[in-house]
């Protein structure tokens, strides 16, 4: 367990104990911290932050008890894992999570205009309508988009998703997916019925084994695929949206400002990745066929 | 060709002994290394081989996790077909966790319609053990193998099979995104059982093979070896042979014989060696040769200066004789006056006799008284006359040269000596004892040369004796310890005596006191050579002015 403390020098404005606890210790979330402290930083709270790391800790309850134990006057949950479990045990005191997939279908807020609770944070959930922008921008002409879910996992954000596209013109062709056992027919499906194929975050549907699958299908069938995240790009997928967790800490640190200055946490809305990047592979678009636009590629993230 | 030296020798040779020895050790080296590296060979293959194996069912096993997840027949048809095609693959097998058949393959190909038995039948597996491969192939973390015989094709087959996993993890949804996190452990899940089954023939033949190589290899190594070896045997052995030949020549005395090797090796050092040696030996011979005939020459000068010191011998001996004869005639000389003396008194009888005869024979009246006188004067005469010829016997005896060997009375020989001597001793007023024992034994010599000594030791004690003396003569047996009887013999003076300096050399030639008598000095010399010649001794003891004594002993005869 590791504990960090930073004194920053301002003594006129409000002081206050943050207590982190993250799922992990990984890259994004320490980039994300690192945004979160820069906008506490740039406004001169005076605080001090008290770390905990789920994945050091074998027992949760020990871990909570401890973070509990310091008092702090906000928690800050980075990620799903973390933000479950301190949803659970903390009373009064506010929570704003970070870096965080469907806080609504997690069950983390009601909303996410307004979270009601004493939780709020910033979603890594990119607008469906930036999503299907870029997919256009990157497979002109595209008309049949299908996606694969689990109705009892993500029906909420395919039915979503089925409106904005088709306001946008293109057609989302939803394909349930009970189990592994389903892909491989709704590949057969996508690769029959569909232009491209889109994702949503849908852990029945994306396994280990079944995401090799997918990405092994689209490759033979030359469909277009947007996966989930750069990995799924690395991979061997066309493009993907990707995030800067950094602007991600910033937005949680902005929310954890307002907080701290009075703010009830139950009416400031989740916040949503405003600085979108993409992440594109080459290999595969000349595997399939696509010719990814110039401006696109220049200003990609990452190129594969 | 016969060789000498190997003629005659018995067992073996050395170059057999060689030959045989290097040749076992090649055979059998060759054969160990024949079997260690066949059996290296064989290892590699096999290891070879069961590597390809696990390649192929840690693949297949790979490649089947989606397709055993998705219970997707296609999917796994793909996988079973990707590696059907593989070299010696008999079947392949794949199994859901409740021993379903997922899909199969064989060689010869295969539908996905059949029942558990027809599959089995088809592939020709072992129904008995098929449960128990699977059981355990599905509880265990590796690959599992059995390896037997498939039941209808004879064929050995290496069965391999290996669980079929995926991995799940209760991650958050963020994994999705690829955002690592969760401290959950990944569990591991077997979802069904991936298995091979690769024929063995191919492997097989690639072990004969190779065992049919390595042999082939061995066998020829081993020959190319032994034939060097004779070869190298013979090359090494020809020089030793050629050596011993050389010693053989030498020892039948050829010692102009040469070895012809040249070499630089040992042999060659050995060979140069032998050709010095048998050069020494010629120089050697011919020092020996030249000594010889030196030696020849001194054993013929030796054979002559022998003959010559014989021959001197024989003239010393006859000088000797001389000599004795000389000193025999020097005694009679000495005898002279004594002999004559001793003759006078009868001849003076006769004479007178004769005279008074004479006188009688003159007168007219020749009475019978007269003619009994002149009788009694005739057998005086007579009597006279036989007195002067035993003194003139005695003496010419004496005198007379002699070398019969005969029995000798000592006696007698003494008794002689005194008739010629015995007057002389009464003129020196010398009174002689005798005393001779009871049946004194005879001795054997020449009696001549016994006369000889007694005169030489009577005339010696005489002359000790110038004032007159007793002369005792004894004679007796000795008895001693020895059981040859000996005679002992006494004659001792009661005279001046010899000093104890002069008694040690009297026995030498020319040794002589006698200054005022001419003596020759040989008397005593010569006494003892006759005693020695007799096989006697003679002893002396003597003390001055009481007299002398000396003792003859010699050996008596039966």
């Amino acid at each position: 367990m590791s504990f960090m403390l930073f004194m920053p020098a301002a003594v006129s404005n409000p002081s206050a104990d943050i207590a982190v606890l993250t799922s992990g210790d990984v890259k994004q979330y320490e980039e994300a911290l690192d945004g979160f402290k820069e906008i506490l930083g740039s406004n001169s709270i005076k605080y001090s932050i008290v770390e905990f790391d789920l994945k050091k800790e074998k027992d949760p309850e020990k871990l909570i008890k401890k973070l509990l134990s310091e008092e702090p006057h906000l928690v800050l949950a980075m990620g799903s894992q973390a933000t479950e479990l301190i949803k659970e045990k903390i009373g009064s005191v506010p929570i704003v999570f970070s870096m965080v997939l469907n806080p609504v279908s997690s069950g983390f807020v009601k909303s996410i205009a307004s979270p009601g609770g004493n939780i709020t944070g910033s979603s890594l959930d990119i607008s469906l309508k930036t999503q299907f922008e870029e997919f256009k921008k990157m497979v002109p002409g595209l008309k049949k988009v299908a996606v694969l879910y689990n109705p009892g996992e993500t029906k909420m954000v395919v039915d979503n998703a089925g409106s904005v596209a088709r306001g946008m013109g293109i057609e989302l062709l939803p394909i349930k997916v009970l189990s592994e056992k389903d892909v491989p027919e709704a590949m057969k499906a996508v690769s029959k019925d569909a232009d491209a194929l889109w994702a949503v975050a849908d852990s029945t549907v994306f396994t280990k084994a079944s995401s090799e699958y997918i990405l092994l299908e689209t490759l033979r069938n030359k469909i277009p695929f947007m996966g989930l995240s750069p990995a799924f790009v690395k991979a061997g997928a066309l493009f993907s949206l990707s995030w800067d967790y950094t602007d991600i800490g910033r937005q949680s640190g902005e929310i954890a400002l307002k907080i701290l200055k009075g703010e009830e946490a139950s009416a400031i809305p989740v916040s949503v990745p405003r600085s979108v990047k993409i992440s594109v592979n080459n290999n595969t678009a000349s595997r399939i066929g696509v010719k990814i636009p110039s401006d696109i590629l220049k200003n990609a993230k990452e190129v594969f | 060709m016969k060789n000498p030296v190997m003629a005659g020798r018995k067992g073996f040779g050395i170059a057999f002994k060689f030959t045989v020895t290097i040749s076992a050790l090649i055979i059998l080296m060759s054969f160990s290394f024949g079997y260690f590296i066949s059996k290296r060979q064989i290892n590699s293959i096999m290891a070879e081989f069961q590597d390809r194996a696990e390649t192929l069912i840690t693949t297949l096993a790979y490649n089947c996790e989606f397709g055993v997840l998705s219970a997707n027949e296609d999917i796994l048809d793909k996988a079973v077909r990707a590696i059907e095609e593989q070299k010696g693959l008999e079947y392949v097998l794949i199994y859901d966790t409740d021993h379903n058949i997922l899909a199969h393959g064989h060689s010869a190909g295969g539908g996905m319609d059949d029942n558990h038995e027809g599959i089995w039948g088809r592939h020709g597996l072992d129904t008995v053990n098929e449960l128990v491969i699977f059981s355990t192939a599905l509880t265990s973390k590796r690959s599992v193998i059995f390896t037997g015989k498939v039941s209808d094709s004879g064929i050995s087959v290496y069965d391999i099979s290996m669980p079929v996993k995926t991995v799940k993890t209760a991650e958050g949804p963020e994994a999705l995104l690829g955002i690592p996190t969760a401290p959950q452990e990944a569990v591991e899940e077997v979802i069904g059982v991936a298995r091979i089954g690769l024929s063995l023939t191919g492997v097989d033949e690639l072990i004969k093979g190779t065992i049919n190589s390595t042999l082939l290899i061995t066998l020829a190594l081993m020959l190319a070896g032994i034939v060097i070896t004779i070869f190298l045997v013979r090359l090494i052995l020809k020089p030793i042979r050629e050596l011993a030949l050389g010693t053989n020549k030498v020892a039948e005395g050829d010692v102009s014989y040469r070895v012809a090797i040249t070499t630089g090796d040992e042999i060659g050092a050995l060979a140069s060696s032998f050709n010095n040696m048998t050069e020494s030996l010629a120089k050697a011979k011919k020092l020996v040769d030249e000594r010889t005939g030196e030696l020849e020459r001194t054993n013929t000068s030796l054979l002559k200066t022998n003959y010559e010191l014989e021959k001197i011998t024989k003239e010393l001996k006859a000088a000797q004789a001389q000599l004795i004869q000389s000193s025999k005639m020097t005694a009679i000389g000495q005898l002279g006056a004594g002999v004559a003396h001793e003759l006078n008194n009868p001849i003076g009888g006769i004479l007178g006799y004769s005279q008074f005869m004479l006188t009688k024979i003159d007168k007219p009246e020749f009475s019978s008284e007269d003619f009994k006188t002149c009788r009694k004067y005739l057998e005086h005469i007579e009597r006279e006359s036989g007195r002067c010829k035993t003194i003139v016997e005695n003496l010419l005896t004496f005198s007379r040269k002699s070398d019969i060997i005969e029995d000798i009375d000592i006696v007698k020989v003494i008794e002689s000596t005194l008739t010629i001597i015995g007057h002389q001793m009464q003129l020196k007023n010398i009174k002689i004892e005798k005393d001779f024992g009871e049946g004194l034994a005879n001795t054997s010599g020449v009696a001549n040369k016994l006369q000889q000594v007694f005169t030489n030791m009577m005339l010696n004690a005489q002359h000790a004796m110038p004032d007159g003396g007793t002369l005792y003569l004894r004679a007796r047996n000795l008895n001693g310890s020895d059981r040859a009887a000996k005679i002992a013999i006494e004659i001792e003076d009661t005279g001046m005596g010899i000093s104890e300096e002069n008694l040690e050399r009297i026995f030498e030639p020319f040794f002589t006191t006698k200054q005022d008598w001419k003596g020759t000095g040989l008397g005593l010399a010569i006494t003892y050579q006759i005693i020695e010649s007799m096989k006697g001794k003679i002893d002396v003891k003597s003390a001055v002015g009481k007299g002398t004594k000396f003792t003859i002993t010699l050996p008596a005869i039966s």
